[in-house]
């Protein structure tokens, strides 16, 4: 199975062969996973998006055009999943980003120089809250980017929008985020 | 290039979407633009300390979530594949339900039978009776007294 392609691969399915849609989950496993965990709050939750997008994609397999690319695709269904579970989350537990900046700045000023793998648990926390306080599109686009690496063309086909349209909302992402953190300091940034 | 050209192609720069031509000019301004280079930097640290990606997931985590994955879709082809019970049931429960209207209506003393058995039932039935069986009923009752 491990020679075919992501489209040999559907059309195998689409002909009564679940072993290759088996394959297809284990080959993309680590990304819509990954993606999931950078959106959701908690790691159930994240499994949960996850097992419900490749569920949702099996169920769709019969509209994937043979043309696209199924990795954006199944990217776009796991986008989606992603973001009718946070709205399904109490709204109004999540403090805003100008609340979390005023009330944890000098943390937060302070992990930018604290590697990942050193955090402790309460800051891995906050950088949980200062994402989850970011409105959605931006969480979205700049997880999309920044964590999963895709490219402008890639994120397109995901967010089902053009190119210029990426490109204005990664600018506008950007900028706000870095003003609230500007906040902080009042000069320089994080 | 400048300053306001290179500030909005920044991020395009950044993100290696630029081509080569443009990529130049960018970065000449870059060298002289203390400005643009302390945005790049900003956002370089921002990225770091809040969108770093999670470990890769294991190989057996990977497989475990495929068995995981592949079972759901099971169940769902064999739950899809029963959902034509469901007109079946369906049209099965209209009928039981129509049954007892289909019944002939009883005679006066097996009305009251079903009466003492069903409680008030007797007296709604009675109401829906012909007014030939009312009688019965009720002089049957009379006589019983």
């Amino acid at each position: 199975m491990a020679e075919f392609s992501d489209g040999e691969l559907v059309a195998r399915v689409l002909a009564g062969d679940d072993s290759a849609y088996a394959e297809l989950v284990r080959r993309h496993h680590p990304r819509v996973i990954g993606l999931c965990r950078s959106m959701l709050s908690t790691e159930q939750a994240a499994e949960d998006a996850a097992q419900d997008a490749f569920l949702k994609a099996y169920r769709s397999l019969a509209s994937f055009r043979a043309d696209a690319s199924f990795a954006t695709w199944l990217y776009r269904i796991a986008a989606n999943q992603c973001l009718d579970c946070r709205r399904k989350e109490a709204r109004g537990k999540e403090q805003s980003l100008d609340a979390l900046v005023e009330d944890h700045g000098d943390r937060i000023q302070a992990l930018s120089a604290t590697p990942g793998p050193e955090r402790s648990a309460e800051d891995v926390e906050l950088v949980r809250r200062v994402l989850s306080a970011l409105p959605e599109q931006y969480r979205l686009i700049l997880t999309l980017r920044e964590v999963q690496g895709l490219d402008y063309a890639e994120i397109a086909q995901t967010m089902e929008c053009s190119l210029d349209s990426v490109k204005a909302r990664l600018k506008r992402a950007r900028r706000t985020f870095l003003d609230k953190l500007r906040h902080l300091s009042g000069a320089g940034g994080v | 290039m400048d300053h306001r050209e290179a500030s909005e192609a920044l991020w395009e720069y950044r993100d290696g979407e630029l081509p080569a031509r443009r990529r130049g000019e960018v970065e000449e301004h870059l060298s002289a633009c203390a400005e643009c280079r302390g945005e790049l930097a900003a956002w370089e640290a921002a990225a770091k300390a809040f969108f770093a990606s999670s470990p890769a997931p294991s190989p057996f985590e990977t497989e475990a979530f495929a068995a995981r994955a592949m079972a759901r879709v099971g169940r769902g082809r064999r739950l899809a594949a029963l959902r034509w019970l469901v007109p079946v049931l369906g049209a099965g429960l209209a009928v039981a339900l129509a049954l007892p209207g289909l019944r002939a209506v009883p005679d006066p003393a097996q009305a009251m039978i079903l009466g003492q058995k069903g409680g008030g039932r007797f007296w709604s039935f009675l109401d829906q009776a012909p007014p030939s069986t009312r009688e019965q009923a009720l002089a049957f009752v009379e006589g019983q007294r």
